[in-house]
């Protein structure tokens, strides 16, 4: 996914000014950043949930944003899968519907879509709770249902923002083992948005810094550590 | 575990609020319905009921059907969509609400009827029957529906519609997110205008169309038959029961409408330009036939004699005027402490009126209320109140609810803990956070009791007449000039206190932001 | 803080406002009057009564929608504590109900007297004054006057069907007017009547006044109802001629104002002279030369041209009791092949 100058304004405020990046195939590139740094507003662009001023975007081989030739696909032909900050579970909805929802809109029906189904509760570990609804659910658990919401579409790139800022410590290792197996094994690049270091170690080879809709430094995290461009990356390292 | 400290005044006050209650609402009605178990109560159920019987729940089903068509996309124009003048229709589509519908069905007699002077159709349509009923009330009705509705669509996390986002397009997203998520709403909207629709009087009895209501007033009018009356009401209050009771059940006790101050704005769609005016002209449409026309055949009709309707009438606008404003301040204090100290479990106590039709409420107020203890009242305006409160006081409890639930009791009981008294804790807590509530108590009680009939006509003193009652009796007469100027003074009455006490609140509110 | 000074503003606004409409008591002559009568016309009576007697005049009037029912049922639920005088009917039929659920109280007026038999209570209960009658109208620009009709049973004829309206015979002198002819037919035959018309699609629409602007409109040729109603339109020279039907033949229905005595009533000795009052021949005259042109019940009252002398007027040979009695039955059957 590659994501080139890209701005965006709501009204005033300059939420995103002049931002690329790129993430390779199957690769995962973690943002770094404070609250309000613009960090949530990325990735919904990059899900086309906002349409940007000015720039492109591009998903694969294709672009799916262009202000230059005045493109826009819109998100649901983008194949982007995306965990929310709250998770936006769908409250009326059990685990399986969840992922039957899903897999309906990408017109997978009959028995390959119970096939999928199972499939995919599996990969999460959540064959047991197949008929809850969220409000059953513990946080950990809610959380393996985003993932697989998000999952269960093959996306080519998945959105993270913020997975683990309403887990606890144990279940913060437990996802990043699990999230590094699902790595593996799937076929995704990965976005991961979090304002909170200790979260990319281990699950992100490269990482990006931003503040106030700019990326102030990316690169490896072992590059950046040595090599802080200033006080405030230096700051958001520790 | 909630800790109660019970001062002794709570406890009083609680005990007195209930009495007060229950003796202006709900004793009168008891006091009739016992006192007129005779033979004649059961003579009313002939062969005539079960047509009777079909007839009002096929009002009661249409009018339904009608204003959520109306009323459910007016909601999603205004929330979703850049609908040009979305702020100004966002206003406007309550205007509906204010206009007593029976007046409206004057508007309409005068213009398709043919009971016009000036603007007279001469159409060959008949619009005396049942579908010319469902259409007035659905037009009048379907604010509450849209109302709901986009309370409902702006409680909606967000989030739920942008992760459906990702794999529909935005009409799939509310069909399969938006809608399933607000469909208890759309229930409790429908189970409003269920009730509204059936409790209606004078629309059915101006066109002349046989439903429960206008039995109940044949069986008054023309038998004497008080007995039969009462028992006609009967099968009014069970159907509205069990609509309540599945109301209650469905919903579980969910608190249905959460008034929040959610600030998460959403991104309107931007319609196409083809889109936009066709939205615009469907708004239009509606406000056409729901206000605009009635309030125009009115403006011809009356042919602008305000001033001298005005003056010919000042005593019953006098009469009305004070009588709606003194009922709407008592309704909002007594409700308040009602439905503070009796929440939604004592629904079948509070609801227990709310079924029964004016005429039985006026009749067991003139029972209940004409002894020599209470002649002051009966013989002045006050009984017009009392009238007002014993029907509407329920309404007026149902409005408070809602927004009790949003304070939650941790509030008040770390209050208590610290020893704050009860009225302490009124004032400095509950009050405070209450406003937009009594705000919306107020104006529902004033809106209610200025334009009621059935009631008022029954229990008004000689020499004392308001402006519904007097032009009723104008209708009679075949006057549309006098009938549509004090028409149209009746709703300006309605409408001008609201204007005034919102824009005195928008004040309040900018003044203490400034300070 | 604010709010509830609001409150309490708006409460003190409303009780001062109020005060004036409170009940000040008996310190003023007073007579309380209820008044089925139209406004228009009783209003102006009932001041000249103040004017003369210096007794002041409270009255309540009912709307054409409750059709006097309003006033009915209120003085039935204030028995046990009445708090009118005097009620004014604009017929009978009720009055009769009132007595029977023992509301009122016998009261011989003196200008009783002259009242013929037909129109006053034996026990002097009520007594009638400024009577109505039940009238045919028709559009004098589509019906010619040898092809006017005579009679009510014209109305089913072929050539008038679906041409012809009456009020709803549920309420009102049109109630009565039916209940008459079951008194003086018999029910087999009354009800024969009314099927034979409704297969003849008459027009039920919902008032007296309403038929005469349908007449005269020309949405419909003839109809039936009252003399008050339609004099309305007559000294407008509008397009419609009055016929008193069935002269040869079983009459019509003529139906007077009835007042009488509410029984333990707060002013009993005023209401006695207010009853009087309405009972004189001035009032009688008055009413006659109104646009109601109700015609009097005492020999020797001045009437205009327009009002027939009761004694030449065919009415149909049945008491007011008779009518009252039947009156349950013919609604009944009413509603039950007009009203669905």
């Amino acid at each position: 996914m590659r994501v080139h100058r890209i701005y965006k304004s709501f009204g005033k405020k300059n939420a995103v000014t002049d931002l690329s990046l790129t993430v390779g195939k199957n690769q995962s590139l973690g943002i770094l950043g404070p609250s309000g740094c613009g960090k949530t507003t990325l990735l919904r662009l990059i899900a086309g949930l906002e349409i940007p001023d000015k720039g492109e975007i591009r998903i694969g081989n294709k672009v799916v944003y262009s202000s230059k030739n005045g493109k826009f696909i819109p998100p649901e032909k983008r194949n982007v899968g995306m965990v929310f900050q709250d998770l936006a579970l769908w409250p009326h909805m059990t685990v399986r519907e969840h992922i039957g929802f899903v897999l309906k809109s990408k017109k997978i029906k009959g028995m390959d879509n119970k096939k999928k189904i199972e499939e995919t509760l599996k990969l999460l570990n959540l064959s047991s709770l197949s008929e809850s609804y969220p409000k059953d659910l513990s946080g950990g658990e809610k959380q393996r249902v985003a993932i697989a919401r998000a999952l269960a579409q093959k996306p080519q790139v998945l959105l993270l923002d913020e997975p683990l800022s309403n887990l606890d410590q144990i279940l913060k290792r437990k996802f990043k083992e699990e999230f590094n197996k699902l790595r593996k094994d799937l076929d995704v690049s990965t976005v991961y948005v979090t304002h909170n270091f200790a979260e990319l170690e281990g699950v992100s080879e490269n990482i990006a810094i931003m503040q106030e809709g700019r990326i102030i430094q990316s690169g490896k995290i072992s590059e950046i550590y040595d090599n802080p461009k200033n006080e405030f990356v230096e700051k958001i390292l520790d | 575990m909630h800790i109660r400290i019970h001062s002794g005044l709570r406890l009083l006050f609680k005990i007195v609020i209930f009495l007060l209650f229950f003796v202006v609402a709900i004793f009168p009605v008891l006091y009739i319905f016992s006192s007129n178990l005779s033979f004649d109560f059961f003579s009313v159920f002939d062969k005539r009921v079960s047509s009777i019987l079909l007839r009002t729940i096929l009002l009661g089903f249409g009018t339904v059907a009608l204003s959520l068509i109306i009323g459910i996309p007016f909601a999603f124009l205004l929330e979703y969509t850049n609908l040009p003048f979305r702020s100004f229709f966002g206003v406007a589509y309550l205007l509906p609400l204010l206009m007593p519908p029976y007046i409206n069905t004057v508007a309409w007699l005068e213009f398709l009827g043919k009971r016009g002077d000036v603007i007279s159709l001469n159409l060959p349509i008949d619009i005396y029957n049942l579908y010319s009923v469902i259409i007035i009330l659905a037009l009048s009705f379907f604010p509450v529906v849209t109302l709901i509705t986009s309370l409902a669509i702006r409680n909606i996390d967000l989030g739920l519609e942008d992760a459906a986002r990702l794999l529909y397009p935005q009409v799939g997203v509310m069909r399969r997110v938006t809608i399933p998520l607000i469909m208890p709403h759309i229930l409790v909207s429908s189970i409003f205008v269920f009730v509204f629709s059936i409790s209606e009087m004078g629309v059915p009895v101006l066109l002349m169309v046989n439903v429960f209501t206008s039995e109940v007033f044949v069986q008054f009018s023309a038998f004497f038959n008080t007995a039969g009356a009462v028992a006609l009401s009967i099968p009014l209050i069970v159907l509205i029961f069990i609509i309540i009771l599945l109301n209650h059940l469905y919903l579980g006790g969910k608190s249905y409408i959460t008034i929040s101050s959610f600030s998460g704005k959403r991104r309107l769609i931007k319609l196409s330009n083809l889109h936009r005016s066709a939205a615009l002209i469907y708004v239009l449409i509606i406000m056409t036939f729901s206000v605009l026309i009635p309030v125009s055949v009115l403006l011809l009709e009356s042919r602008f004699q305000f001033l001298n309707a005005f003056s010919e009438t000042l005593k019953p606008i006098m009469y009305t005027f004070q009588s709606a404003v003194l009922s709407a301040t008592l309704m909002t204090v007594l409700c308040f402490f009602m439905a503070y100290f009796y929440r939604k479990k004592f629904d079948p106590i509070i609801l227990f009126p709310i079924a029964v039709p004016g005429i039985i409420i006026g009749i067991g107020i003139i029972n209940f209320f004409n002894v020599d203890a209470t002649s002051l009242i009966y013989n002045s305006t006050l009984i017009i109140t009392i009238g007002h409160m014993a029907r509407f006081l329920p309404f007026v409890t149902k409005t408070f609810h809602p927004f009790f639930e949003q304070i939650h009791p941790s509030l008040e009981e770390s209050a208590r803990l610290t020893g704050s008294s009860f009225p302490e804790i009124i004032q400095k807590i509950i009050l405070p956070l209450m406003k937009p509530g009594i705000v919306s108590a107020w104006i529902i009680g004033f809106v209610l009791s200025i334009r009621e009939l059935p009631v008022t006509l029954l229990v008004s003193p000689p020499g004392i007449q308001t402006l519904p009652v007097r032009i009723y009796t104008l209708i009679h007469y075949n006057a549309p000039e006098m009938v549509s100027s004090l028409s149209l003074i009746l709703i300006f009455l309605t409408i001008a206190p609201i204007v005034l006490l919102l824009a005195f609140n928008r004040l309040m509110q900018a003044t203490t932001a400034k300070k | 803080m604010r709010v509830t000074r609001l409150l309490s503003l708006l409460l003190a606004v409303g009780v001062v406002l109020m005060g004036g409409c409170i009940d000040s008591g008996e310190d003023v002559s007073s007579v309380i009057i209820y008044v089925a009568h139209d406004q228009d016309y009783s209003e102006s009576i009932l001041k000249e009564f103040e004017e003369e007697t210096g007794i002041q005049i409270k009255a309540l009037y009912d709307t054409e929608i409750t059709k006097t029912a309003g006033l009915v049922n209120k003085l039935i639920a204030e028995k046990n504590r009445p708090r009118a005088d005097v009620f004014w009917n604009n017929e009978v039929s009720r009055t009769i109900v009132l007595k029977n659920k023992g509301i009122i109280e016998p009261y011989c007026s003196p200008n009783a007297v002259e009242v013929l038999d037909a129109y006053k209570d034996p026990e002097c209960y009520w007594t009638g004054f400024g009577a109505r009658a039940r009238v045919l109208i028709y559009n004098t620009d589509l019906v010619a006057e040898e092809d006017a009709p005579e009679s009510i049973l014209d109305l089913r004829n072929p050539e008038w069907k679906g041409k012809a309206c009456i009020a709803n015979p549920l309420f009102g002198s049109t109630a009565s007017h039916v209940a008459s002819l079951f008194a003086y037919w018999g029910d087999e035959k009354a009800m024969e009547y009314l099927n034979q018309i409704k297969d003849n699609d008459v027009r039920i629409v919902e008032s007296n006044g309403r038929v005469r602007d349908l007449v005269v409109s020309g949405e419909f040729y003839i109809g039936l109802t009252d003399t008050d109603d339609a004099n309305d339109a007559l000294i407008e020279n509008k397009p419609i001629a009055m016929v008193f039907p069935d002269q040869e033949g079983l009459g019509t229905l003529v139906f007077p104002n009835s007042v009488m005595l509410i029984k333990d009533g707060p002013n009993p000795e005023n209401a006695k002279t207010l009853i009087d009052f309405l009972l004189s021949k001035k009032v009688e005259e008055t009413l006659a030369y109104s646009k109601a042109m109700q015609i009097p019940l005492k020999p020797g009252v001045e009437h205009p041209g327009n009002v027939p002398d009761v004694d030449e007027l065919k009415c149909i040979p049945v008491t007011q009791e008779e009518i009252y009695n039947k009156l349950e039955v013919s609604q009944r059957f009413v509603q039950d092949i007009f009203i669905r």
